[in-house]
C-alpha cells in the first residue's frame, strides 16, 4: 500500500516548468505529498527575535521565514500580532519541536490541538516536525531524541502522523535529526528507515544537510553516501547552517558560517531533488546581519544552477 | 521489548543523575533480563556512558542557556560561571515540563536564587532576580496581576549590569513594580513605584508580593 509521487523538474529550466506524473493507491495509509505543486519558495532564514529588524528592513533579499512553533503556543496577543506582521511580507513555514512524533506513548493532545489551531492560522504551503521523540513518561527532555531504525518505529511514527493528518490539511515535512547515540534495535540504515516512513505516510522530507553531515562526522560514513540511499524525490526543503567542534565532536550548535562541506552536499541534494525553499538556522553567536545575507545568497544562486527557484528575470518570480 | 518501555527508561536516565547512577547498578546486578522494564533498563545501559552522559549535559546546558535569555540581568550580574555553577544544581533537583517549561525553569531557578543567594552572590542579584522572575510571570496570558519590591529601582540594576557598576555602589531605591492586565490574553503593562532617593530599609532580601 504505497502512495507514488514522481515530480520532474528539468534541471535548468525554471522552478515554475515541472511534468508530474503522480498516483495514489487507494488503500495507501497516508496521501502523497504532490511536492511539484508547493510553490517553490527560494531561500530564507529561521526567524529569531534579536533579526526582527533586519529581517523587515532587508525583505527583498530574504524569500521565506521559518518560524519556531513553539514561541508561538499559548502567548499573549501582542505576540500573535507579530506573527501577523511578519505574514504580511513573508511566507511563513511553521516548524514545530515538541510534537514528539516519536513517542510511542502517543501524542500530548493538547500541544497537538495548539500546533493544529498555529497552523490553520498561518495556512502555509507546508509545515514541518521532526523524526524524533521529546517526551515520555510525563517528562520532557526539551531536546530532540533519536528512535531506532526498526519497523515499530515506523509504526509509532506513522500512527502520530496519521492523527495529526486527520486534523491537518497542510502538508507535513519530516526532519533528520543528529544523534549523540543510537537506541538499540535498529533494523535498517537511515536511508532506508526514511524511505519507508515517507512512503508509508506520504510525507516530504525536511533534509536537514548539517545534520547528515554532523552524524557522519560523528559516527562514521560519507555523507554522500546516505544521501544516496535517501529518497531524494520526497525531499521539499532544506536546513543548512554551521556547528562547531568540542573535544573531538562536532556539535549541532548553529553557531557559525557553512563550511564547505554542507556546501557541498547542498549542491549535491539540489541537482536530483525537487526542493522548494532552503533555510539557514542561525541561532547563536551571531554575526553581522549582512553575512548572514551573503550565505543566503550562496544558497540561492545554487538553487538557481539546478532550476529549483526563479531567476531574477523569469517569469515565476 | 517495546520502544514504550526503552524511551521512558532513557527519559528517566538523561533527566535525572540519581536514576542513572541507580539504573546501572540495577543493570549490572541483571543476571537474565525479566520483564519489559528490565529488558528496557538492559537496552538502555548497552548504550556508550559517555555517549547518553553527553547527550545529557548538552539537555542542561540547552535549558541553562534558555533560563539565561529569560534572565539577561541576573546572568550579566551573577556572572556566566556562577550562573552555570547555580543552574547545575537547580537542574538535579528540578525538571521541567510544559510549553512554557523555559519561563518555568526561569522563575524556579530566581526564586532559588532568591532564597538561598550564596555568599559569593553579588549584591543586587537578589533583587534583580526577583524583578526578571517577577516581569516572566506577568507574561503569563492568564495572570491580571503581578508584583515584587526591591531594594533598588530595577532601571539602575539592568544599567549596572551592563556597564560593571556593583549594585553596593548604587543608591538604594526600594521600588515596587506592578504588572497590571486587564483581561486574559490581553497586553500586560507595567508600573513602578520608586522612592526618590535612599532611606535606611530593612535588611531582607527582595519580596515577592504575588
Amino acid at each position: 500500500m504505497e502512495g507514488v509521487v514522481e515530480g520532474v523538474v528539468a534541471e535548468g529550466a525554471a522552478a515554475d516548468v515541472a511534468d508530474v506524473a503522480g498516483a495514489v493507491d487507494e488503500d495507501c495509509e497516508g496521501s502523497a505529498i504532490m511536492i511539484s505543486t508547493l510553490p517553490a519558495l527560494g531561500v530564507g532564514l529561521g526567524f529569531r527575535e534579536p533579526f526582527r529588524s533586519d529581517v523587515l528592513f532587508h525583505r527583498d533579499r530574504i524569500d521565506f521565514l521559518e518560524i519556531t512553533a513553539d514561541h508561538y503556543l499559548d502567548v499573549p496577543d501582542g505576540k500573535l500580532q507579530e506573527l501577523e506582521m511578519l505574514a504580511d511580507h513573508f511566507t511563513l513555514i511553521p516548524h514545530g519541536l515538541s510534537l514528539s512524533l516519536g513517542s510511542a506513548e502517543g501524542l500530548d493532545q493538547g500541544y497537538r490541538n495548539q500546533i493544529v489551531d498555529l497552523v490553520r492560522r498561518i495556512d502555509p504551503p507546508w509545515w514541518s516536525e521532526h523524526v524524533a521523540f521529546t517526551r515520555a513518561g510525563g517528562i520532557e527532555l526539551g531536546h530532540l531524541a533519536p528512535v531506532p531504525f526498526s519497523h515499530e518505529a515506523i509504526d509509532i511514527l506513522a500512527a502520530n502522523i496519521a492523527e495529526v493528518q486527520e486534523l491537518l490539511d497542510t502538508p507535513l515535512i519530516l526532519e533528520n535529526i543528529t544523534y549523540d547515540f543510537r537506541l538499540p534495535g535498529d533494523e535498517l540504515d537511515e536511508g532506508a528507515f526514511l524511505a519507508k516512513l515517507t512512503e508509508r505516510t506520504g510525507c516530504g522530507l525536511l533534509l536537514d544537510l548539517t545534520n547528515l553531515y554532523t552524524n557522519a562526522m560523528n559516527h562514521g560514513g560519507d555523507p554522500i553516501d546516505l544521501l544516496d540511499q535517501l529518497p531524494l524525490d520526497r525531499v521539499v526543503q532544506l536546513h543548512f547552517v554551521g556547528g562547531h567542534w568540542e573535544q573531538g565532536v562536532l556539535i549541532d550548535s548553529h553557531s557559525q558560517p557553512v563550511p564547505a562541506q554542507v556546501w557541498e552536499l547542498m549542491d549535491f541534494v539540489l541537482a536530483r531533488a525537487p526542493v522548494r525553499g532552503a533555510i539557514l538556522e542561525r541561532d547563536e553567536n551571531l554575526p553581522p546581519f549582512e553575512s548572514l545575507l551573503d550565505e543566503l545568497e550562496r544558497a540561492r544562486q545554487l538553487g538557481r544552477k539546478h532550476g529549483r527557484w526563479p531567476s531574477p528575470t523569469s517569469n515565476g518570480s | 521489548m517495546a520502544l514504550a518501555d526503552i524511551q521512558r527508561i532513557l527519559t528517566q536516565i538523561l533527566t535525572s543523575p540519581e536514576i542513572r547512577e541507580r539504573l546501572r547498578a540495577e543493570a549490572e546486578s541483571l543476571t537474565d533480563a525479566e520483564g519489559p522494564r528490565q529488558e528496557a533498563i538492559h537496552a538502555v545501559m548497552t548504550i556508550p556512558p559517555h555517549q547518553l552522559g553527553h547527550y545529557a549535559k548538552a539537555l542542561v546546558n540547552k535549558r541553562c542557556r534558555a533560563v539565561g535569555k529569560c534572565l539577561p540581568a541576573t546572568l550579566r550580574m551573577l556572572g556566566t560561571d556562577r550562573f552555570r555553577e547555580r543552574f547545575r544544581v537547580h537542574a538535579e533537583e528540578t525538571w521541567p515540563t510544559g510549553p512554557a517549561r523555559h519561563r518555568d525553569d526561569a522563575i524556579a531557578f530566581a526564586e532559588k536564587l532568591r532564597r538561598a543567594p550564596g555568599p559569593d552572590c553579588p549584591d543586587g542579584v537578589v533583587d534583580i532576580a526577583a524583578y526578571e522572575s517577577a516581569a516572566l510571570r506577568a507574561r503569563d496570558p492568564s495572570r491580571r496581576i503581578v508584583a515584587v519590591l526591591a531594594r533598588y529601582a530595577p532601571e539602575d540594576l539592568i544599567s549596572a549590569s551592563t556597564t560593571g557598576q556593583r549594585a553596593a555602589d548604587l543608591i538604594r531605591r526600594p521600588t515596587v513594580v506592578v504588572w497590571v492586565r486587564l483581561w486574559k490574553g490581553g497586553p500586560s503593562r507595567e508600573f513602578r513605584f520608586s522612592t526618590p532617593q535612599s532611606r535606611p530599609i530593612p535588611s531582607e532580601s527582595a519580596t515577592r508580593l504575588t
